[in-house]
């Protein structure tokens, strides 16, 4: 575990600097750890590379670990407020954060976003998940969706 | 994607196969399967618990196989509800069951068969690529070692010199194809040269743990095995008690293997006292630690086509 003074530098693919207390990060995402704890980090020199995360997503992912690092004893009920509320965001940002979160293995916040996408799908009639998630190609022929249509008409 | 899913109900993921074709592929296939019924009985022990009966019914020459819950048989003997059937114009041999899922043969020996694994509970099917020749042995079971679904044949085909035997290993999986292992050692046991039929169980039983997954033949006198991990063969001895009079039991002719309570049990009839008697082996592979379990009495004894219990 590194100091809680100490600052490590995250470089987003838009290439703007964020500089995140090194303990939150080392909490919260396996890689990051393991690049502290093996020592390839130099804290004079290194920015972490994330050509895969953009600014935006990479400034919620580090509101994330800030938020639970810092409120990690708050009750359950008040956390998942704050989860809910984080993560009121569009598909697509949603799957900005899933990658990023997965890049990273930020295994809570991984684990947060299934959770919400399960949600998202659960009950939901195939047209409607298809809208959600944006599959504009489903792979079907059109005999074969035919066919699903025909024989399961209330899963539409 | 596969996290995601998995969390959900099987019942919803009937539904999801027909969101698109790359989400068919992920929940049909096995290890999804797998993966989902671990995490579900983690989560809710109680899923391990409903057992149910398949069996074939052959009605003239196609048929269909059936499978009800064993709570709604003991309700209601005369009509138990039927949760599942599944039917086409075709041939089917059960080969056996774990977690839940049916594996069988469908189609001719002559013009090729599939093996499928059936979900009786959601209906998936998942089918292995063909396999021809008449089926004189084979098993299904879960290694759990590899962690993966496995089924056997040996098989014999009318080739140009005479019948040719061959022995295949199936692993279930999207990329997975037949694949040719060692035939049964023949020698070992003294066989009729023409393979015909020796033994009353042609589906092995498969027996199941951490350490050691085997499917499990009564031939002759002995207790045949394949191991799903290692693929070898090996055998050991039926209960062979001084009590029982050779010349009133004749293992070859009725003696079945069942799994009961973790352990391999061997079930035959006694012929002059019409009892049937169960033996448990208590240390699988040890044929000293044969005991004497149970003798049932007075039951028609006749077992035509053996109902495939589906183990969760």
């Amino acid at each position: 575990m590194g100091s809680p003074l100490k600052k490590i530098m995250l470089c987003s693919s838009e290439k703007e600097i964020f500089s995140v207390e090194e303990q939150v990060m080392v909490q919260h995402s396996v890689i990051i750890n393991n690049m502290i704890e093996d020592g390839s980090y130099n804290y004079e020199e290194s920015k972490i590379p994330l050509d895969c995360v953009d600014s935006k997503t990479l400034k919620k992912v580090i509101d994330y670990c800030t938020y639970h690092t810092h409120h990690h004893n708050d009750n359950q009920e008040d956390l998942e407020a704050w989860d809910a509320q984080f993560l009121n965001v569009d598909s697509n940002g949603l799957y900005d954060l899933l990658m990023a979160a997965n890049y990273l293995e930020i295994r809570n916040l991984l684990d947060l976003i299934y959770r919400t996408i399960k949600n998202m799908i659960k009950g939901k009639k195939i047209d409607e998940i298809r809208r959600i998630l944006n599959i504009k190609d489903h792979g079907f022929t059109p005999e074969e969706e035919e066919q699903n249509r025909k024989e399961y008409p209330h899963f539409y | 994607m596969m996290e995601i899913l998995l969390r959900l109900p099987a019942r919803t993921l009937v539904s999801l196969r027909s969101v698109c074709r790359s989400w068919r592929n992920l929940i049909s296939s096995p290890d999804f399967t797998r993966n989902h019924l671990r995490r579900s009985c983690l989560r809710d022990p109680s899923l391990i618990t409903p057992p149910r009966i398949a069996y074939c019914n052959h009605d003239g020459f196609y048929g269909g196989i059936q499978s009800f819950s064993m709570q709604s048989m003991l309700d209601n003997p005369s009509d138990p509800t039927k949760v599942a059937s599944i039917s086409s114009e075709t041939y089917y041999k059960i080969v056996g069951s774990c977690d839940g899922l049916l594996c069988f043969f469908d189609g001719f020996a002559s013009c090729g068969m599939h093996a499928i694994l059936w979900n009786p509970c959601t209906g998936f099917t998942f089918e292995s690529p063909e396999i021809s020749g008449q089926v004189l042995f084979c098993g299904f079971g879960y290694d759990y070692l590899s962690d993966s679904y496995k089924i056997y044949a040996a098989t014999k085909k009318q080739g140009p010199s005479g019948f040719e035997s061959s022995t295949k290993f199936y692993t279930f999986g999207q990329t997975s194809s037949w694949r040719k292992i060692d035939d049964i050692p023949v020698a070992l046991f003294s066989f009729p040269s023409d393979n015909s039929c020796w033994t009353d169980n042609t589906e092995g039983e498969f027996f199941g743990s951490s350490r050691l997954c085997t499917l499990n033949w009564c031939v002759n006198q002995v207790v045949l095995y394949f191991d799903l991990t290692k693929e070898i063969y090996g055998h050991f001895s039926l209960p062979l008690g001084s009590e029982i009079d050779l010349d009133h039991y004749s293992p070859r002719r009725c003696t079945h293997l069942y799994v009961l309570r973790n352990c391999l049990s061997a079930c035959y009839e006694h012929k002059r006292t019409r009892e049937w008697i169960v033996w448990q082996m208590k240390e699988y592979g040890d044929a000293q630690s044969w005991t004497k379990l149970a003798i049932i009495q007075n039951c028609c004894a006749f077992i035509k086509s053996k109902p495939q219990s589906i183990d969760s």
